[in-house]
């Protein structure tokens, strides 16, 4: 099926994506959208592309490769060389490094450039809509980790790129999407987990298929998928040579790992162990995708959709943004929507694979406008966090950081003090929601309490 | 002769799992003796205290084999048995086991990932899908959950907790008041306990983990000093040394999970309190990969069918 256009003149009109998908019922509603369909189109013609090649061995200026594609080269080779301006901090460090955080601050401060560099200038108007999902495709800068929704955005930069014809949806040109684009963001992405101690993004330790990552594994199994002389139980083989994604995905955990495979990835074993074929293993892993990534909200929720990737539900009409043409007339500078959130100095370094809440993420949908709730006689031991702009954050409790009073009054009047009224314990969920959002991508967090279907159960 | 618990004890020891009825049974049992149990509970030195586990079974042989087998040494452990790891079900019967049989040489805490939310988030509900087909073992393994102490505090000056301290509470008699038999809250002095963590700021702070909160040193000594205890030992974070000393040794995290999740290169610790509360720590290494268990054949998820 052909991957639909979208013509320069209509791209003027579109509105800015945004975070849309805030409960299940907007999770619904967006499977159903255009936008979602074109993702998943995309997703099958990159894979349809790779049936029977092996990776190539070409040099990134290699002239059997579009324009479009070098450029992208380019751009990524120019990102992966801010790691070498940006070594990690010496200090000691619990895990993560803090010298991402610097990282990813210049990625925000030059996005804009970096597109602009990328594309031709009739292109250019799409900045605005392209930016959005750049800067969300390396990991979070503020908790400093890196999941599947950050590879689905990336995945979804390249849609966006494809629906302007940036990128020719033709074989060669998908083709080289994944094997030479695709692939050199992985290793990207691989380079900054190791340098700066990225932790994994909700990781379901031994029962995920992987820490962080899943398209490898797709568009992988896609290039196997008529081999039948290759079984899928040759991936518990070592050294795997390099030339599949789904071999190169399976060595990069042997890299990181240590014990056991059976162990730590169990479920890459059983698929090894227990799929007959790979066009088996393909069409599962499409699935499993498609309901344990895209079809989480946990996950999805920081992925913000609209724009290029549109949104034709109407469930959410409430939501939509202002179109380019309008933004141009306003006074107000154009702003990514979570730039106001993005963390604009260091703070707290989490530790290493730490444990966030579920709720945490259900928390971050209701935020923005919560700072003018926050009453006034719980500011004055407020602190201000980076990411909220300059907004007093609630103290827990206006006691509670004075010790010496603190011993003289009863549990049950700080209790009060919290959790006394519906207004105060919003404003609480509310204070949590202004550090929740500046999270983005995959952190997999657990939706709701219900119990889990067996089709969640994997 | 053997009684069926000591049987189990020695299945379970060799990380086999027991069958549903008898897991049904074992929860059971625990449930009756923890619901005697004190929020915080009162535990005698000599005592050695444990970190996280996270389903790492012989990672947790080899903290055996270095403090000594129960019920040769007392134990004290601090939270987060289950999820991540493979061996949640075999790791947390086990300790389970080892409560029913030895109930005073063993104390389990509650950890945040003692919860029903958490574990269908982080694996432990999968695993016992998959181990057990249906997810009864996990649902006895939650009401055990709901059963499990706060707190515990080890000759009145030693406090031990999984996460740490609560704006909400500043004594330790208030810990005694509340109802823990439930889901942990999403917020509250219970939640706290089991969330938050210690750094290195004045007073408190937001947590980025959307739960409890970040308390300073002041917090640590103001609490220390009003409830005459010596040291806060606490588990919930990673330690890439086992254990991390802060605020003028006035709290101890104390790690149990060595090269987490098979990638993080940490050392574990345990930490023994000798008879006069004397600390001594003990660093242990994860277990070699030939002692584990062969390659259980499991059928892929049913993506894949």
């Amino acid at each position: 099926m052909a991957l639909p256009e979208i013509l320069t003149e209509q791209i003027t009109r579109l509105g800015l994506p945004s975070l849309k998908i805030r409960s299940d019922e907007d999770l619904v509603a967006w499977k159903s959208t255009m936008g979602y369909r074109n993702y998943m189109l995309f997703l099958h013609r990159l894979t349809d592309s790779v049936v029977g090649w092996d990776i190539p061995r070409l040099s990134d200026e290699d002239p059997s490769l579009s324009p479009a594609i070098r450029g992208s080269l380019k751009m990524l080779e120019r990102l992966d060389s801010w790691i070498n301006e940006i070594p990690p901090q010496v200090s000691p460090q619990r895990f993560g490094n803090l010298a991402f955080r610097t990282w990813g601050k210049k990625l925000e401060d030059n996005a804009n450039n970096i597109l602009k560099e990328l594309l031709p200038e009739r292109l250019h108007v799409c900045v605005p809509l392209l930016e959005p999902y750049l800067v969300i495709s390396f990991g979070s800068f503020t908790r400093m980790d890196y999941g599947t929704g950050h590879e689905a955005a990336f995945a979804l930069l390249l849609l966006c790129l494809s629906l302007v014809r940036f990128f020719q949806p033709e074989p060669q040109e998908e083709r080289n999407l994944v094997l030479v684009v695709f692939l050199r963001y992985l290793r990207l992405c691989w380079r900054l987990q190791d340098v700066y101690k990225l932790e994994p993004a909700g990781s379901h330790g031994v029962w995920g298929l992987d820490d962080s990552s899943f398209l490898g594994y797709v568009f992988g199994s896609g290039q196997l998928r008529e081999r039948t002389d290759i079984p899928v139980s040759s991936v518990l083989r070592r050294p795997l040579p390099p030339t599949n994604l789904y071999y190169l995905s399976v060595s990069r955990i042997h890299e990181v790992k240590s014990g056991p495979f059976h162990e730590h990835s169990s479920q890459l074993y059983s698929i090894a162990t227990g799929v007959p074929n790979w066009m088996k293993v393909n069409s599962g892993l499409f699935k499993m995708y498609e309901a344990e990534v895209l079809g989480k909200r946990v996950v999805v929720q920081h992925i913000p959709v609209g724009g290029l990737l549109e949104w034709d539900s109407d469930t959410n009409s409430e939501t939509k943004q202002p179109s380019i043409d309008e933004l141009k007339s306003s006074p107000a500078p154009l702003r990514a929507p979570w730039s106001q959130q993005s963390p604009t100095t260091t703070f707290r370094l989490p530790p290493a694979t730490r444990t966030q809440a579920p709720w945490a993420a259900s928390r971050a949908a209701i935020n923005t406008a919560g700072s003018g709730l926050i009453p006034t006689s719980f500011a004055t031991n407020s602190m201000s966090m980076p990411g909220t702009h300059g907004v007093t954050l609630l103290s827990p409790s206006p006691r509670s950081s004075q010790p010496s009073t603190a011993s003289t009054t009863g549990p049950s009047s700080s209790q009060t003090s919290l959790h006394s009224s519906p207004q105060l314990a919003q404003t609480n969920a509310l204070t949590f929601g202004l550090k929740s959002t500046v999270e983005d991508g995959g952190s997999e967090l657990a939706s709701s309490t219900r119990p889990r279907t067996t089709q969640d159960s994997i | 002769m053997p009684s069926d618990l000591d049987n189990q004890i020695a299945q379970l020891l060799r990380c086999e799992p027991i069958s549903e009825a008898q897991v049904k049974q074992l929860c059971l049992k625990a449930r009756e003796i923890l619901i005697e149990e004190g929020n915080v509970q009162v535990v005698d030195a000599p005592v050695t205290l444990c970190g996280d586990i996270h389903g790492q079974f012989w990672d947790m042989m080899e903290l055996f084999k270095l403090g000594g087998f129960c019920p040769d040494t007392n134990y004290l452990f601090m939270g987060d048995f289950v999820d991540r790891g493979y061996y949640s079900v075999e790791t947390f019967l086990l300790l389970l086991a080892y409560k029913v049989r030895y109930p005073d040489r063993i104390t389990l805490i509650r950890g945040n990932h003692e919860s029903r939310q958490i574990t269908q988030v982080y694996g432990f509900y999968d695993e016992c899908q998959r181990k057990y087909g249906s997810a009864n073992v996990w649902r006895y393994c939650c009401e055990v959950f709901d059963y499990l102490a706060l707190a515990a505090i080890v000759d009145g000056r030693v406090f031990c907790v999984h996460g740490g301290l609560s704006p909400n509470l500043s004594a330790i008699d208030q810990i005694r008041v509340i109802d823990r038999k439930q889901e942990v809250p999403h917020d509250g002095p219970m939640c706290d306990l089991l969330w938050s963590d210690p750094d290195d700021i004045q007073g408190w702070g937001l947590s980025p983990r959307g739960a409890g909160f970040l308390f300073g040193g002041d917090i640590t000594k103001s609490f220390a000093h009003n409830n005459a205890i010596d040291l806060i030992a606490r588990a919930h974070q990673l330690a890439m040394e086992g254990f991390k000393l802060m605020f003028d040794q006035s709290l101890v995290t104390v790690w149990s999970a060595p090269n987490y999740c098979y990638r993080c290169g940490n050392v574990a610790s345990i930490l023994e309190l000798d008879e006069h509360l004397g600390q001594e720590y003990k660093v242990f290494r994860h277990a070699p990969s030939d002692v584990r268990s062969v390659p259980a054949k499991r059928p892929p998820a049913e993506y894949f069918l």
